[in-house]
């Protein structure tokens, strides 16, 4: 038998939650970019993603199965393991 | 565009700076949600870049060219040195709480219209603001589209108490058309 348990406090959180360093420039680093599966997210992404790989970014990419519920653990742990993120949706 | 900053905030806080770029029909959420991760006030000035909505009926042509407009934005907020716009100062209001809870949660309610939903705050008394999440002709067949009536309650407790400090609760009930 399985159970699910539902945590009440949905996500909310109490204190300010930290901000990343801000690197000193984008050479040399790994850009995570997360779509969201929006229609033409994966447009205004991928054309960024190419302008900054120009800057010497690579990017490695993800994508979210559903726009309005948080990525799943799985991509959140990849993005994780770039430097910097972009990540947005069209509309 | 919720989930979309607690991606970001999630990021944000194992060390990788994250920039989102989303439409500015957003706008009002981006705030309200700011304000209920308690976020720096000026996050969504450095952290958001945004593009004119709507994007979805647009060439491929003309979304690559609103991105190549706005990539030095992008890398500016990578990089934490795109500044925060002069913002207009906030009116005084002066009025009642429930009038300013109103003016507060305006643009909000704004977004919910676009989904089809209506968010109506109909008193303000002990320090509860109750209302009304009015569920209509949603543009999402499943709902989700629409955050849930306690999540929202949330928001806009975030959003309002800075300007009512009186205020201990939001009760929101929803009505209208059953989600999904």
């Amino acid at each position: 038998m399985t159970f699910l348990v539902h945590d009440p406090r949905g996500g909310t959180v109490a204190v300010a939650p930290p901000l990343a360093r801000r690197p000193g420039s984008l050479a040399g680093l790994t850009l995570g970019v997360l779509d969201n599966g929006k229609e033409q997210a994966d447009v205004i992404l991928g054309r960024a993603a190419d302008l900054l790989a120009r800057e010497g970014v690579t990017p490695v990419f993800a994508r979210k199965p559903s726009f309005s519920r948080v990525a799943p653990r799985e991509v959140l742990e990849q993005l994780k393991a770039c430097d910097i993120v972009i990540t947005g949706l069209g509309g | 565009m919720s989930c979309c900053m607690r991606d970001a905030v999630e990021l944000e806080a194992s060390g990788k700076p994250t920039t989102i770029v989303v439409n500015d029909v957003f706008t009002p959420i981006a705030h309200a949600t700011a304000a209920l991760l308690a976020l720096p006030a000026d996050y969504v000035e450095r952290n958001i870049v945004w593009l004119p909505h709507p994007t979805s009926n647009l060439s491929r042509a003309a979304v690559t060219a609103l991105v190549d407009e706005r990539i030095g934005l992008i890398r500016d907020a990578l990089l934490g040195r795109l500044a925060p716009a002069a913002t207009a100062a906030t009116s005084g209001a002066g009025g009642d709480a429930l009038a300013l809870a109103r003016d507060t949660v305006a643009g909000l309610a704004g977004s919910l219209r676009a989904d089809g939903a209506e968010l109506v705050l109909l008193d303000f008394g002990d320090g509860v603001l109750a209302g009304e999440l009015r569920i209509g002709d949603l543009t999402c067949d499943d709902g989700s589209c629409i955050m849930p009536a306690d999540s929202l309650a949330k928001m806009i407790e975030a959003l309002v108490r800075p300007k009512v400090p009186a205020l201990r609760e939001v009760r929101l009930r929803e009505t209208g058309n059953a989600r999904g």
